[in-house]
């Protein structure tokens, strides 16, 4: 398998938009992207998209994709849609990286987008497509991470501050980035006293849905030199697993899937987790943030709380997670949240970032978790990205 | 009204054993005698063929919650966690619960079948209710903030 680079990244604003479509927002998106990437729509030889609800929010089941292609010009390429629940965008990226480092094609398109602001009963929690059974008796994500909140704090100590701290972490963060749906400040008395969702999560401990889209041109070597364009970002990993069914016990303070998917991506990637420099992890719940630090290996076992409290995953720490406001303020239009991590990194890689700017970034994971199915995560996913001086 | 089960798997989740009690649908390898909930086809260890059996019993709660927001179709408040069972599967289910006494992670649970949702035509299905307190200490509310 060839080496492969993130030429360029488009994001749109996350937010609720009346007159956006699917086809307008990842039209936006996937213009930023070939423009950033120094090339035009009609040198890109395959799209992958990303979108989770589009047939039973938008009436679009198949072709979303097409749609988004015949909307800048791009035609007579292969186009593939995939529909992976969160981790729809972060599996389209994954399916192009391969076909890139595979020789296959040489430059690729990558969008997530995703409208979700005109859904029935709004206000009210998401279902889960990969959980029919027990969402007719009365499953939600939330559920999953509220009890996932009670056995953190029953087996290890962990807070309700500690908790509500990712939230008010990742609120300071998105201030400055004027794509997210909530810029806001709020402090952890604001989120303790927000209406109560699930156990101990309230409203400010949950991302909001909306609408948005993103996108990344992806190019091998020879790609690059054919276009005559110097990506500086080597995509060292990107690794998909499904879940881990068949074990039923697990302990809901740990993601199995997810340790197994990044112990992948760091070997393939050659680094360890304190190598990272920057993250984006999958934070739906602030729970979730917490959990996430010690399946990757940013903390041991229950020390997820403690990270939080020392900052070192704030801007101006040691390894700052969701550098963008991540999915509970950027917004989390689910197939398009994948490939707006990636965005985000790349910004990051590129010393783009301004006020939100990590110092010299170097490396960085991207981590997502997609949907449920069999009491696990259906999807998860982790990308690594590093900055290299030119392709 | 329909079953639970009915429109997700192709069948209900619930049936009624030759002496009447109602009982969970499973399956169980007929080679390993693994059992699962919701049934299997394929044992999904030895990949054997299951068979559909039922159990009926406590179970233990392994983790509950309540819902201060709900879905559509639901009311809140309600209760809903994950049970174990002694044949060793576990299930996503709701719990009767209340604010006063609520049920908690270790207390003992059985199973009868009840209205689901706030639609009361429209779903039956398995309901959790406490047999017995757990004896374990529980993590209180003051701990939790």
């Amino acid at each position: 398998m060839g080496r492969t680079y993130l030429a360029g990244t488009g994001l749109t604003r996350f937010g609720k938009f009346a007159d956006a479509s699917l086809a307008s927002l990842g039209r936006s998106a996937a213009l930023e992207a070939v423009r950033d990437a120094g090339i035009e729509p009609q040198q890109v030889q395959m799209i992958a998209c990303g979108s989770a609800r589009s047939g039973i929010l938008q009436n679009h089941e198949s072709g979303v994709g097409q749609r988004i292609g015949w909307e800048i010009g791009i035609e007579g390429v292969p186009v593939y849609n995939e529909k992976a629940y969160c981790a729809s965008g972060a599996v389209a990226f994954n399916l192009a990286n391969i076909c890139v480092a595979s020789g296959e094609h040489d430059v690729a398109l990558v969008v997530g987008v995703e409208k979700m602001s005109g859904r029935d009963g709004k206000g009210r929690p998401l279902t889960s497509d990969g959980v029919m059974l027990e969402s007719e008796v009365g499953f939600t994500p939330p559920a999953y991470y509220a009890m996932a909140a009670q056995r953190h704090m029953s087996t290890y100590g962990t807070t309700r501050r500690q908790i509500a701290g990712v939230a008010v972490k990742n609120r300071r963060a998105a201030h400055s980035n004027t794509k997210a749906q909530y810029r806001e400040p709020i402090s952890i008395d604001e989120v303790l006293s927000a209406p109560q969702v699930a156990g101990p999560l309230g409203l400010l401990d949950c991302c909001p849905t909306g609408d948005g889209a993103s996108a990344a041109v992806i190019v091998s070597a020879e790609g690059a030199q054919r276009l005559g364009i110097s990506p500086t970002i080597e995509i060292t990993a990107s690794v998909i697993g499904s879940g881990l069914y068949c074990h039923e016990q697990r302990d809901l303070t740990s993601f199995a899937l997810d340790k197994s998917v990044s112990l992948r991506a760091y070997e393939r990637a050659g680094v360890a987790p304190h190598d990272i420099d920057v993250a984006e992890v999958h934070d739906s719940f602030s729970i979730a943030e917490i959990i996430h630090y010690e399946d990757l290996g940013f903390c041991q076992a229950g020390m997820g709380g403690s990270l939080i409290d020392s900052g070192a995953t704030a801007l101006g720490g040691q390894i700052p997670v969701n550098a963008g406001g991540g999915l509970l303020n950027r917004g989390h239009p689910l197939g398009a949240t994948g490939v707006a991590q990636i965005a985000e990194l790349a910004d990051q890689l590129r010393g783009r970032s301004g006020d939100r700017q990590v110092a010299g970034a170097r490396l960085g994971l991207a981590h997502i978790s997609g949907g449920f199915m069999g009491l696990d995560f259906a999807t998860s996913g982790v990308t690594i990205l590093e900055a290299r001086q030119s392709g | 009204m329909s079953v639970v089960g009915e429109k997700s798997l192709g069948q209900g989740l619930v049936t009624n054993t030759p002496e009447g009690r109602t009982a969970l649908v499973v399956s169980r390898c007929t080679s390993c005698g693994d059992v699962r909930c919701p049934p299997r086809t394929v044992c999904p260890i030895d990949l054997a063929a299951c068979e559909l059996d039922s159990v009926e019993g406590d179970a233990t709660v392994y983790e509950v919650v309540r819902m201060g927001i709900a879905p559509l179709g639901f009311s809140a408040p309600y209760w809903v966690g994950l049970i174990d069972f002694p044949q060793g599967f576990r299930i996503f289910g709701l719990i009767a619960s209340d604010d006063e006494d609520p049920v908690m992670a270790g207390d003992q649970v059985s199973m009868i079948v009840g209205v689901i949702g706030s639609d009361p035509t429209g779903l039956v299905g398995p309901v959790f209710q406490r047999s017995s307190r757990s004896t374990s200490p529980q993590i209180t509310e003051g701990q939790r903030s």
